[in-house]
């Protein structure tokens, strides 16, 4: 019996939000996702699901971890908020379109 | 175009201290009658204030300790909300040089006044000898209309 097994064990790290993403608790996130990226991981899901408030300063964060990934070939999820004004910040800023959306 | 109640703080330059706006808002709200979308238009305002103490704190100032204020009115004929803030940082916001964005490859800077600019109906930026002088304004929808009473006289 010829058996060939491959094994590919694809990492992707999900990080939940529950409180005010802005520019005061952005920096934790940014050294967070430093230290995971750091670690070699490049296939994030951001879970925006119980997110109340986000910022300009948030959504740098998001932004910049979408560029570092894509340029690994990694790639950033995002889970679509329940709280309406926080889905209505991603559509106008067009995040739902430049991020891959789960859970819309 | 009458003021309904108006309402003026001194906020330091202090970041942490910009979640306390989020109340005096909704105070102020308070007062008007029942609108649609009050939620939203609640964040709406919020956020978009919450953006321009974050630039007055962060560039205007570059982080100096200091503080600024910010004067908020409700009017009416139209009902709206009008917040104006002053503060006496050393640097001026290049409005003629501001562009929209490019939200198909999104910046890393620059989206606070998009969102600010989107989420009011108008924003307006003054320069001026002492400082800087930002008005931020959001017109209310009007009140749902009532259901008609179905009691009978």
């Amino acid at each position: 019996m010829n058996i060939t097994v491959a094994e590919q064990v694809h990492r992707t790290v999900t990080i939940s939000i529950k409180e005010r993403l802005d520019v005061v608790t952005a920096p934790q996130l940014k050294a967070e996702v430093e230290r995971l990226l750091d670690a070699g991981v490049v296939d994030f899901v951001i879970d925006l699901a119980d997110t109340p408030f986000m910022d300009s300063a948030g959504m740098a964060v998001l932004v910049t971890l979408l560029r570092r990934c894509r340029m690994k070939n990694g790639n950033v999820k995002l889970v679509w908020p329940h709280a309406e004004p926080v889905q209505r910040t991603l559509t106008l800023t067009r995040f739902d379109h430049v991020f891959e959306i789960l859970g819309r | 175009m009458a003021t309904i109640v108006s309402k003026t703080i001194v906020l330091p330059t202090e970041l942490d201290r910009l979640v306390e706006l989020e109340q005096i808002v909704e105070a102020m709200l308070a007062h008007v009658p029942e609108f649609p979308e009050r939620e939203i238009v609640q964040y709406n305002v919020v956020l978009a204030l919450h953006e321009l103490c974050v630039n007055i704190i962060k560039h205007a100032y570059a982080g100096q300790k200091e503080q600024f204020s910010v004067v908020f009115d409700l009017m009416c004929d139209p009902t709206r909300i009008q917040i104006d803030t002053y503060d006496s940082g050393r640097k001026r916001f290049d409005a003629a040089g501001w562009q929209t964005p490019n939200l198909d490859d999104p910046p890393i800077h620059g989206l606070g006044v998009f969102l600010m600019r989107q989420l009011m109906d108008e924003v307006v930026y003054e320069g001026m000898p002492t400082g800087n002088h930002w008005r931020l304004v959001k017109l209310l929808p009007e009140p749902a209309p009532e259901a008609p009473s179905t009691d009978s006289v």
